[in-house]
């Protein structure tokens, strides 16, 4: 038997085997690619409705305010109106609201949270508007009928940060008994909506 | 003979694969290597810029007492000594806390003083973007008046306590030409202008009230 004959299942595993890696190896990058494209641009043009989880989302006004804001900065404020799905338990949904843009130079996508001390602050909050993202428990709506809720986000930012600017509304299932639990947060994970501001805006009302 | 030959060749070249994978293992950089943070060096006064945020340390002073310039004004007592530094941030990102600010002394790690009542530099509810300033405590013991390291301590501004691949500022202080004060004031965080952080504006469309695009 020569050593050809001898070897052959090692040979033909060799023959298999070799091709193979070397095909897996763009292969694995190609599907990167794909995985980690950015996603295509699915921002939701102002004043237009989104729909997430039953819950119909629309921006309906946004302001780039100037005075009265510490330190020279700037104040982007925004009026959020959703409308409610019917027939379901609102504290087993929670959201979030951040303002995001893409960062001066290319450092990277910025994100703020809603400011909490823009009450504190002087900011001149209207009345039945609730100032955090959230569901069950609204404190500052009065007559709450069940139907929708308007939110007021206030953000605190760099001045010039509003014409590049959008928010990222989020909405998730929320199991308040396993709070602090991997399981609290249920429900499928859908992607933020993404709003863009009124870049069209009339001049700022209090500037 | 030739059989002996033969064993002594097996047995050095194993000898020599063996010494060959403990050299690879010694040059292989470990966890603490790999994970370390990479650092921005600076003295106290330069701004430095980490990839997430920008740290400028403007004052630094040694004090037998901490008081707290709000809040009632508190005075805290050590056994040892209080070291407060100022310091002016700035997020570039997201909004982070100073909470795992380190500071080095020779090979000794000292973390953050963190009883400080809210709206301390250590809880402030900071903005991406926005400077904002505020000092920073740290109760170390009395010997380290003594230690020769003193003269390069360094002030390392991480964000997480360990385990990240990160650019962040490292301020080298001196502390050797420092008087011990009785008193050192611990006042608020605040937010500052630009201008008083010495930070670039940033660059504002053309037409700011008017239309975008």
């Amino acid at each position: 038997m020569s050593w050809w004959r001898r070897n052959r299942i090692a040979l033909i595993a060799l023959a298999v085997i070799v091709p193979l890696a070397f095909a897996i190896l763009p292969g694995v990058q190609i599907l990167d690619d794909r995985i980690y494209a950015p996603e295509a641009d699915h921002t939701i043009p102002f004043g237009e409705p989104a729909e997430a989880l039953g819950f119909t989302v629309t921006v309906e006004q946004t302001v780039d305010a100037r005075e009265g804001v510490p330190a020279d900065m700037s104040v982007v404020a925004m009026l959020v109106h959703v409308e409610l799905p019917q027939g379901v338990a609102l504290d087993d949904y929670q959201c979030t609201a951040v303002l995001t843009d893409d960062g001066p130079g290319g450092t990277g996508e910025r994100s703020w949270d809603v400011w909490r001390e823009a009450g504190a602050a002087g900011w001149p909050y209207q009345d039945d508007t609730e100032q955090f993202c959230h569901f069950g428990n609204l404190v500052d709506v009065e007559d709450f009928d069940g139907t929708s809720i308007d939110f007021e986000f206030v953000y605190y930012v760099p001045p010039g940060t509003y014409d590049q600017a959008t928010l990222e509304f989020a909405i998730s299932e929320f199991d308040i008994d396993a709070f602090g639990t991997d399981e609290a947060s249920s429900g499928p994970i859908i992607p933020p909506l993404r709003f863009a501001l009124d870049y069209d805006r009339p001049p700022d009302p209090n500037g | 003979m030739r059989r002996g030959v033969r064993r002594a060749a097996s047995i050095a070249a194993a000898a020599a694969l063996v010494a060959a994978a403990g050299a690879i293992v010694a040059a292989t950089p470990g966890d603490d290597q790999v994970f370390e943070v990479l650092r921005v060096d600076g003295a106290v006064g330069e701004r430095l810029v980490g990839r997430v945020q920008t740290a400028t340390v403007t004052g630094v002073e040694l004090a037998d007492t901490l008081r707290f310039g709000y809040a009632g004004g508190t005075v805290v007592e050590t056994e040892g000594v209080w070291l407060v530094a100022d310091i002016t941030v700035v997020d570039r990102i997201e909004s982070l806390s100073l909470t795992y600010v380190q500071l080095e002394i020779g090979d000794r790690v000292f973390n953050l003083y963190r009883g400080a009542p809210y709206p301390t530099a250590t809880s402030f509810e900071s903005q991406p973007g926005i400077p904002y300033a505020g000092p920073i405590a740290f109760e170390l013991p009395r010997e380290v008046l003594d230690d020769p390291a003193r003269r390069d301590a360094r002030l390392v501004v991480r964000y997480v306590p360990d385990g990240i691949v990160e650019t962040v500022p490292v301020v080298h202080l001196d502390l050797t030409d420092l008087e011990v004060e009785a008193r050192a004031d611990l006042d608020e965080a605040r937010t500052l202008t630009f201008d008083e952080a010495g930070e670039p504006a940033p660059v504002e469309p053309d037409d700011a009230a008017g239309s975008g695009s």
